[in-house]
């Protein structure tokens, strides 16, 4: 007995010391293995399915219990809607002067730099620890590490690790990343925004290293600003909710309530620059 | 034979609705892993053997879905459920109380390794979501707990392991 138990320590050991090694050389390497994608890929298939009927489950759910709340919502859209519509009007006209204005001034349109690669959610990733999601896009469809992605409502993270037909996406609350941001009022450029979570467990993030002179106010729109050459400039990322001083390092915090809802994501897009040199690594 | 197709089978089950449900029943973001709750109560029946084996194998499955080295859950795996197995060997099984609590104390155990690892390769992780994580998990051990005993009651998974 004493024999076997030993015989399990010592292979207990052995196995650890390969673990560690094996993190350690498999760690940070921006391509999943061959194994990782492989079995990835099978599993995918399934747990696409069953993330898809239950999300179809909960949003049903959801409906019934905030039916009232949706109809509500529902009126103030149509409302909304309106006014839209109505700016819509004046805004095909100032685009089609700007669009004049710009070739006269042969001034590169930033916009068209990037295509949008459309792409689902198959599942969640970082089992709680790290917030990600699994998408079903990969380096087949021209996906590649640190390439930002979006939903219609703002920014939502970026890629950290591709498969060839799965990608793993971090979003922007989880603190390990980090983007450019930029005050849409008063143009400061300085900021740093990265994910935050406030005691009541609710999603933030924050934007950080503002200058002490900061016109930065409750309500202020907070965009990327292009700074790094890694997100795209003017990609809505949250209001601000309230500022803070930091008076030892002179600087300027405020909290952001991102625009996006990191509860209810259904459908991305991947930012891909059509100048490839754009991502860097 | 048997026991280890199913016992495959359940691992690889429960590590789809660890991705693709547990997301959705989830209190303010936070919600416990199926598949490590398994391991953990298959580790306290079933000893030390089973235990380094399937701790290997669940922490494969759920390095899939990590960040991108693979190995952090194989090693922490594989050591929990080794506690869990040599806990195991000392209580009585039929009574769900103290294995649940094992349950929740290892969960806690992993966050907190997993804390350290995961700062030694500069990513944070927010030590509330530990605790959090393993008061959730208190109904869903109970649950996994008698399952798994009732499970391994069959007679075919009495049967040693061969390898």
């Amino acid at each position: 007995m004493t024999f076997f138990k030993n015989k399990l320590t010592v292979t207990v050991i052995v196995l650890s010391v390969s673990f560690l090694v094996l993190i350690g050389y498999t760690v940070n390497k921006k391509n999943m293995t061959a194994a990782e994608d492989g079995i990835g890929k099978v599993l995918n298939s399934i747990q696409g399915v069953v993330y898809k009927v239950n999300n179809g489950f909960k949003n049903n759910i959801n409906f019934i219990i905030n039916y009232k709340k949706i109809k509500n919502e529902n009126k103030v859209i149509l409302e909304e809607n309106l006014q839209l519509k109505d700016k819509a009007l004046n805004y095909d006209a100032l685009k089609n002067e700007n669009e004049r204005l710009r070739q006269m001034l042969n001034f590169k349109n930033q916009r068209t730099e990037y295509d949008y690669l459309g792409c689902d959610i198959i599942g969640k990733s970082g089992d709680n620890w790290l917030d990600g999601f699994v998408i079903n896009r990969g380096t087949e469809d021209g996906v590649k590490d640190r390439m930002v992605v979006v939903t219609g409502a703002g920014l939502v993270g970026q890629v950290t690790s591709v498969g060839s037909n799965w990608a793993i996406v971090q979003s922007l609350v989880n603190e390990n990343i980090a983007v450019a941001g930029m005050l849409n009022s008063t143009r400061e450029n300085d900021g740093v925004v990265k994910g935050y979570r406030d005691y009541d467990d609710k999603l933030l993030a924050k934007v950080y290293y503002l200058p002490l002179d900061s016109l930065v106010k409750e309500g202020d729109l907070v965009l990327t600003s292009g700074l790094g050459g890694l997100y795209p400039k003017g990609i809505k990322i949250g209001t601000i909710i309230n500022v803070e001083e930091d008076k030892g390092k002179l600087i300027k915090n405020a909290l952001i309530e991102p625009s996006v809802d990191f509860n209810k994501l259904e459908e991305l897009f991947i930012v891909i620059p059509k100048n490839n040199r754009e991502v860097k690594y | 034979m048997k026991k280890i197709f199913t016992v495959s089978f359940l691992l690889i089950a429960l590590m789809i609705l660890d991705n693709a449900l547990m997301p959705f029943i989830s209190i303010k973001g936070v919600y416990p892993s199926l598949l490590f709750l398994f391991v953990i109560c298959f580790s306290i029946i079933n000893g030390s053997k089973s235990a380094v084996v399937l701790g290997i194998f669940s922490g494969l499955l759920q390095d899939i879905y990590f960040i991108d080295g693979i190995g952090i859950n194989m090693l922490l795996n594989m050591i929990i459920c080794l506690i869990a197995a040599r806990i195991g060997g000392t209580i009585f099984k039929d009574k769900a109380i103290i294995p649940v609590l094992t349950c929740i104390l290892l969960m806690l155990l992993k966050g907190i390794f997993m804390l350290i690892i995961l700062y030694i390769l500069g990513h944070h992780v927010y030590l509330k979501i530990i605790v959090y994580r393993s008061i959730y998990s208190i109904p869903f051990s109970i649950l996994m707990y008698i399952i798994v005993y009732k499970l391994c009651e069959r007679p075919f998974m009495v049967k040693n392991w061969r390898f």
